[in-house]
């Protein structure tokens, strides 16, 4: 059999399972929006976990990981970390966010600022941030996953057909399943993405002699290279906080917030999670034997770092091995991709198009309302990936540097009594005002920030003018408060929590 | 916002202030005093890699032994916490 066929069938079987598993799913569907959007808030443990690591895992984990091993040495190694902050993260705030959706009937992270701050606008400004700042986070996702659908087929697909054809499945099995269809997929995705990551970096680190050898030789020929460059340290620390905390607040994990059954499911995340975060060992093998196989990074397809194990598998390795990581590599791309598009569209059907276009709307006509607008943000994403280049961790920080900046108003609302809207508005506008001055301005983040810190430093403003305009300006409306520190004692005292 | 009458228990202030050193030594031991080592190598990894590599099994340790212990918070009797309609 040759090989063109062989990557074919590789292809064809990533694709078509999906969708298998996508019209599986669509028989257990019920015609409401809230099936659609959340899964009726019944989605179990094992799916819980598998849609919650798949989506936050990426094409940003899966390519941007090896990239940054490969360009900055142990840089991106504060992943380890991140991934349980993460996990500790969904337990500490996310149970409290699933508490409140189920008392309250959230469906977006819009449904809670209009509800626990008594603010429209607030919840529409938020809104518009989470749209803003997951395109192009989704666009890093299909370049990714389209370019591993091109190099795993020997190039016999070309980039936009691949990329045609990753959002073309997405497309149909969520448009059939909705959200159960996702995280039914992502139980697939997730076993794939995780075996793929360890198995890869192994593998590409057999090549130069295994592990330990590959580090003694990567510090004689390249020194430093093992050890965090000078003035870095800043780097390091802003990413092990932006990444995991603007990845908790974008809309896709909303869902996964909203959609749980069980409160246990949020006591064990925080330890599967941070269990799985060990196939990171993966990615840091996978970049470190690459800068040995490749030292220069004009040798590697396209000349971009982020591409260092498509070159290194489909160089050295077995043309069917190679397919199917490759093929791993793009179930982490899709992974994400889906939860996005689904919640982008969930934005808009519930927080726009609900309240501002139609408010007469059926249950059936919202699902097809968020299928079309599926269409959209889909298309506007391949658009972007086909005219937007950059080097997939570059572009994802930017956007998670924004979704971070809801975090703030979020966790004020959770444990904070004082919280105003004045004082989250003007808290996330700082912040994201500066973010946008730093990333397309040539004004720089003050003194340490400078190196890589500047999310951070929004971050850091953003809360501080949250304390200080919620501290001075008019506290929420007595009734409300009333009502919230009710519901917020009934989770405290597990009122109708475990059962 | 946790009421006065649900205070954190002293086993789950524990827990959070373990997680908390978890953190702080993942973060800054190893970029701000244990900077430009590669040695030792420990298990064939340079310095920074197998520090936190120890520092992500402790994390790891201590997230289990909270979930064990129901994150220090008192279990209520399950008669009561489906009593009361929110």
């Amino acid at each position: 059999m040759s090989q063109n066929v062989i990557a074919l069938l590789v292809i064809g079987f990533f694709m078509i399972f999906p969708l298998a598993i996508g019209f599986a799913a669509r028989s257990k569907s019920r015609s409401t929006a809230e099936d659609y959007f959340i899964q009726s808030r019944a989605m179990g443990g094992i799916a819980v976990f598998f849609s919650v690591a798949a989506t936050w895992w990426s094409a940003f984990a899966f390519l941007g990981s090896n990239g940054y091993f490969y360009t900055t040495g142990p840089m991106y190694w504060t992943a380890i970390a991140w991934n349980v902050l993460f996990g500790v993260l969904y337990y500490g705030v996310g149970k409290k966010i699933w508490y409140m959706g189920k008392l309250n009937n959230y469906v977006t992270a819009t449904d809670f600022f209009n509800h626990q701050y008594g603010s429209i606008k607030l919840g529409n400004f938020v809104a518009v941030i989470l749209i803003v700042c997951t395109v192009p986070y989704l666009q890093i996702q299909l370049s990714g996953g389209a370019y591993l659908i091109q190099v795993a087929s020997g190039e016999l697909i070309p980039f936009a057909l691949a990329a045609m054809l990753f959002y073309l499945v997405i497309i149909i099995y969520v448009w059939a399943g909705g959200i159960r269809a996702i995280a039914w997929c992502d139980i697939f995705y997730g076993v794939l993405l995780f075996f793929g990551m360890v198995f890869a970096g192994f593998y590409v680190a057999s090549l130069v002699g295994g592990p330990a050898s590959m580090f003694h030789q990567v510090e004689r020929i390249f020194p430093g290279h093992t050890t965090l460059a000078e003035g870095r340290w800043m780097n390091w620390l802003a990413m092990f906080i932006i990444t995991p905390v603007g990845s908790f607040m974008g809309p896709q994990l909303w869902a996964r917030f909203y959609s749980v059954k069980s409160a246990k499911t949020f006591d064990i995340m925080p330890f599967l999670l941070a269990a799985a975060a060990i196939a990171y060992i993966g990615s840091m093998l996978t970049g470190n034997a690459g800068k040995l196989l490749y030292p220069d990074v004009a040798e590697l397809v396209n000349g971009n770092a982020d591409y260092i194990l498509p070159t290194v598998l489909f160089n050295h390795a077995p043309f069917v091995l190679g397919s199917v990581l490759m093929a791993c590599g793009a179930a982490a791309a899709m992974s994400t991709a889906n939860a996005q598009v689904l919640a982008l569209s969930t934005v808009y059907t519930m927080d726009i198009h609900r309240k501002y276009i139609n408010k007469n709307l059926t249950e059936h006509k919202l699902i097809w309302v968020g299928r079309w607008a599926l269409l959209i943000f889909s298309a506007a994403a391949y658009i972007m990936a086909l005219f937007v280049p950059g080097l997939l961790v570059t572009i994802g920080l930017v956007a998670l540097g924004g979704t971070a900046q809801v975090m703030i108003p979020t966790c004020g609302a959770l444990f904070w009594k004082r919280s105003t809207v004045a004082g989250a508005a003007s808290g996330m506008a700082v912040g994201l005002g500066l973010l946008v001055l730093f990333t397309f301005s040539p004004i720089k983040a003050p003194g340490p920030f400078i190196s890589g810190g500047g999310a951070l430093f929004a971050l850091i403003c953003n809360l501080a003018v949250f304390v200080i305009v919620s501290s001075v300006t008019k506290p929420r409306p007595e009734k409300l408060m009333t009502q919230l520190k009710q519901q917020y004692s009934d989770f405290y005292h597990k009122v109708n929590m475990y059962n | 916002m946790r009421p006065d009458d649900a205070k954190m228990s002293g086993k789950s202030k524990l827990i959070w202030i373990l997680l908390l050193i978890g953190f702080m030594c993942m973060e800054f031991p190893g970029v701000l005093f244990f900077k430009n080592m590669s040695e030792p190598y420990i298990f064939g990894f340079p310095f920074i890699y197998a520090f936190n590599l120890i520092m992500w099994a402790y994390m790891v340790v201590v997230i289990l032994i909270a979930y064990l212990m129901n994150w220090g918070e008192p279990v209520l009797d399950e008669k009561k916490q489906g009593g009361d309609d929110v």
